[in-house]
């Protein structure tokens, strides 16, 4: 049948391109580029939300994509549809889901953070200690998730 | 002591592009930084091309990327700074030799936002002066410090992409207008910071406060001109 290879092609597609994209944003970010070749500028941890607030947010994104895909396996019929789905339940594919919790999870926080400034700006003063604070929030919200999410992926591997 | 510099050279009549180069100066834990690059192109070799006009930390001539940061050359201290000490051109203007970078993109920007005192159109020439209260003169204070260095507009992750942005520099200088109660430009200047490249292209990485050699809290005051902008208070 061509509609499940169509899919898994287009899948494959998205996957692939958007991790390139994302390591092209990285090089792109760091400037590693033939003409300057010094390395990445030294800015503190306001830079590295901001490069980190992008990358999270075109992978969420591009799983985004993928799930449409994925979804509307469902208009051929239950068979395609599990089939597809099926992906999310093997063992191995639970640490991306941990990772996409991840983007998800600090993509939103820092977004309130951002966005508190954009109502307060005085609140811009006192920047970093926003960004450590967001920083332990993300950590409280993501290590129990990680850490029950992973506990199942281990029970239903081969190592256990 | 020694003092171990890594410089970026590039001359373009001779380099495809631009390369390391080492030197090594006597220097007091006191001197600047400028005063090394001074020793390397008066002792060592005097092709060495950059900016420097007061060296007191007023004219905003020497801004490099030294250890990876913005700084005034003649603020940083040999004390202060780890070795090697890496010394590049700002980052996001073409390099013209050396440390010298093309300012004219940063100036583009600062002239966008129209840096002066627009007077109320309807008044004649004064006949006394401006009068305003230290209330009203406290308001914009910290971003008359501004010496357009551009330390800040190449610090912006932003800027280094995208130049058709006018930077952190020029949107300070057009705070210290918009908050000018003397001043009756301000909804013009915000109607060009509303534009494409104006002042919403501004992600808040912070990377302009830190490398203020003057201060200015930039982004608290970008922020500022984003409700000013928003909200047409001012």
């Amino acid at each position: 049948m061509l509609a499940p290879k169509l899919i898994e092609g287009f899948v494959f597609v998205l996957t692939v391109g958007s991790g390139l994209f994302v390591l092209y944003l990285l090089a792109d970010l760091l400037r590693l580029r033939k003409r300057d070749r010094g390395p990445a500028y030294k800015g503190g941890i306001g830079q590295w939300s901001w490069a980190a607030h992008r990358i999270t947010g075109i992978l969420v994104v591009a799983f985004l994509f993928g799930h449409i895909v994925d979804t509307f396996a469902v208009g051929f019929g239950p068979e395609l549809y599990n089939e597809t789905i099926s992906l999310y339940q093997q063992w191995w594919f639970k640490p991306f889901e941990v990772a996409l919790v991840a983007a998800t999870i600090f993509h939103a926080f820092n977004g309130l953070r951002i966005i508190l400034f954009d109502f307060w700006p005085n609140l811009a003063l006192k920047q970093k200690q926003f960004a450590y604070a967001e920083l332990v929030l993300f950590l409280i919200a993501f290590l129990p998730a990680a850490f029950f999410m992973l506990r199942s992926a281990y029970e239903h591997s081969p190592f256990s | 002591m020694k003092v171990h510099l890594r410089l970026l050279r590039f001359n373009p009549e001779t380099d495809g592009e631009p390369h390391f180069e080492e030197y090594t100066v006597e220097a007091d834990p006191m001197d600047r930084l400028l005063d090394c690059l001074h020793q390397v192109k008066w002792r060592h070799d005097s092709s060495l091309a950059l900016r420097r006009s007061c060296a007191h930390g007023i004219c905003g001539s020497d801004t490099m990327l030294i250890n990876g940061v913005n700084a005034l050359a003649c603020k940083v201290l040999v004390k202060d700074m780890k070795q090697p000490v890496t010394v590049e051109p700002m980052r996001g203007l073409p390099v013209i030799k050396d440390f010298i970078v093309d300012m004219e993109p940063f100036f583009a920007g600062y002239r966008a936002v129209k840096p002066w005192l627009i007077p109320d159109p309807d008044a004649h020439e004064p006949a006394r002066e401006r009068i305003q209260t230290p209330d009203e003169r406290e308001r914009f204070d910290d971003t008359t410090k501004c010496i357009l260095c551009a330390a800040c507009t190449t610090s912006c992750p932003i800027f280094w992409s995208d130049t058709e942005y006018v930077g952190p520099a020029a949107i300070v200088n057009a705070h210290r207008f918009i908050f000018d109660s003397r001043d009756y430009g301000s909804r013009e200047r915000l109607q060009i910071l509303s534009g494409k490249g104006g002042v919403f292209k501004c992600r808040t990485a912070f990377n302009c406060t830190a490398a203020c050699p003057r201060g200015i809290k930039v982004t608290k005051a970008i922020q500022e001109v984003k409700r000013a902008a928003l909200y047409d208070t001012f």
